[in-house]
């Protein structure tokens, strides 16, 4: 008797219905195919971790000092996570202050929200891919939002959640990841390189600037007046932009890689700036997730002063 | 073929191309072992069931990516890779008379082709689909150009590494317990 369906035959009405399905209109895969991703990923997930400690292996950061890995790597972190925070509450102050002249109403802006970090293992990355979405290993089930945000080396900011991340994994969306919204026009502040008490107070919050990603590459730019003293090496951090969550105001974009005047606008020249992290050479992420009120683990609140 | 040699090579090697060969990365070129596996496949097994595997080795792929929808919105396309793969076995296939199946070069110099293959269809089909709104193909390179300029030298990458993973998979080929329909050489 022959079989109903042939191989061959059934290769083809498989491959027909991949191509229908490739070309179907995005908001029909959006969510579904996740979710099935996730589960095909979930058997790979343990693999995929220990492959994460081989890429370490094969290649080690390099540190200058010959200091226990274990306290450098904590030591490091309060360091970068009190700069963080240090930064973020000049912003905070900056606001209130701007907010209390202006509409006579004092509002804290975020101040009193808690955030707990939490390490993840970046397990996944598009294959052959650059810049593309990085899947790790922790989920709703640990307090990951849409949203949450991914930070290294305490304040590098890395990237947010996805929309509705799994049960024990989450997407995370690099900043300037193609097509991430939230990464087109960013509210940044580009701070002096070295700040002490004698400067002025523009020095202390910085100089206000809007930034574009650059196609093409994973830099941003924007543009500044020209009297505004801007200078190759200065760090640039994120704003209060409300298209981030606000655990990640403060956090560092990267620096200023170039300066360039404009001719066709000689008040104004063009500041370039090379993100902090490569997201795509990175083992394992900060998350600062908000605290549930029952969750007994360390807890780092925003509203705190600096050290 | 025996489906289970299959499967725990097909782990291998997707676990390995989305996570391992970050160490392995030269700038934005990543080299990847899965178009080995399909042109060794292609090569070794017979047609009807090296184009099976070509096919859900490329729908794996598809499901170790994602693409951003209206900015936030994670999402798996089901296509770029698995018909990439497909019409990269079908151009394979009619050379696999032609060559030594067993000398590792032959893996590098097919190991390139096939990912070429690859690259053109997973390009075309981001490409129609950049038409869908909020929906941008999942590379940061300025232009489609640049991109396959990227995944040109990529399937370069692919190609020499192709050539130890080849010489590896051949001396697995006991394993797989391939029939005799092809010929080896």
């Amino acid at each position: 008797m022959p079989r109903l369906l042939q191989p061959e035959r059934g290769l083809l009405l498989v491959s027909a219905a991949v191509l229908v399905l490739a070309l179907l209109p995005t908001r029909w895969l959006a969510g579904w195919t996740a979710d099935v991703g996730a589960i095909v990923a979930l058997p790979l997930t343990p693999l995929r971790h220990a492959a994460s400690g081989a890429v370490g292996w094969v290649r080690p950061e390099k540190f200058s000092e010959d200091y226990d890995p274990l306290t450098l790597d904590r030591l490091e972190t309060e360091r970068d996570t009190y700069r963080g925070r240090w930064h973020a509450s000049r912003l905070k102050i900056e606001a209130l202050e701007r907010e209390l002249q202006q509409l006579q109403q004092a509002r804290s802006v975020g101040g009193e929200s808690a955030w707990t970090p939490r390490t993840a293992q970046v397990v996944r990355h598009n294959p052959g891919g650059v810049g593309g979405v990085l899947s790790l290993n922790i989920g709703a089930r640990h307090g990951v939002t849409a949203g949450t945000v991914a930070v290294v080396d305490g304040d590098r900011l890395v990237g947010r959640v996805a929309d509705d991340p799994a049960v024990l994994t989450s997407l995370l969306i690099p900043l300037g990841a193609a097509g991430d919204m939230a990464s087109e026009d960013l509210q940044a502040r580009v701070l002096p390189a070295e700040i002490d008490g004698s400067r002025p107070e523009t020095d202390v919050v910085g100089y206000s600037i809007r930034l574009q990603a650059v196609s093409g590459s994973s830099d941003f730019e924007g543009l500044v007046e020209r009297r505004v003293d801007v200078a190759v090496g200065d760090p640039v951090r994120l704003g209060m932009d409300q298209a981030w969550h606000r655990t990640a105001w403060g956090m560092l974009i990267g620096s200023v890689s170039r300066i360039e005047m404009i001719p066709s606008q000689p008040l104004r020249k063009r500041v370039v700036v090379r993100r902090a992290t490569s997201p795509q050479r990175l083992a394992a992420v900060t998350l600062k997730i908000e605290s549930d009120p029952q969750d007994t683990g360390a807890r780092v609140p925003d509203s705190e002063g600096p050290p | 073929m025996r489906i289970a040699v299959f499967i725990l090579f097909l782990v291998l090697a997707i676990v390995i191309d989305t996570r391992f060969m970050e160490a392995l990365r030269i700038g934005a070129v990543l080299p990847g072992i899965a178009g080995t596996l399909a042109v060794f496949l292609v090569l070794c097994a017979n047609r009807s069931h090296a184009l099976w595997a070509c096919l859900a080795i490329g729908l794996l792929m598809d499901f170790s990516e994602f693409a951003l929808y209206d900015g936030d919105i994670a999402y798996c396309l089901v296509g770029p890779y698995t018909l990439g793969f497909l019409f990269g076995a079908n151009l394979i296939l009619p050379l696999r008379a032609m060559v030594f199946s067993r000398n590792p070069m032959t893996f590098g110099v097919l190991a390139f082709l096939f990912l070429l293959a690859v690259t053109v269809v997973y390009l075309a089909l981001w490409q129609i689909r950049g038409l869908y709104p909020e929906s941008p193909p999942p590379w940061i390179e300025a232009s489609i150009l640049d991109e396959l300029g990227r995944r040109v030298l990529c399937a370069l990458y692919s190609g020499l590494v192709a050539i130890p993973v080849g010489w590896f998979l051949v001396r697995t080929s006991p394993l797989w317990g391939f029939t005799g329909s092809v010929v080896r050489r």
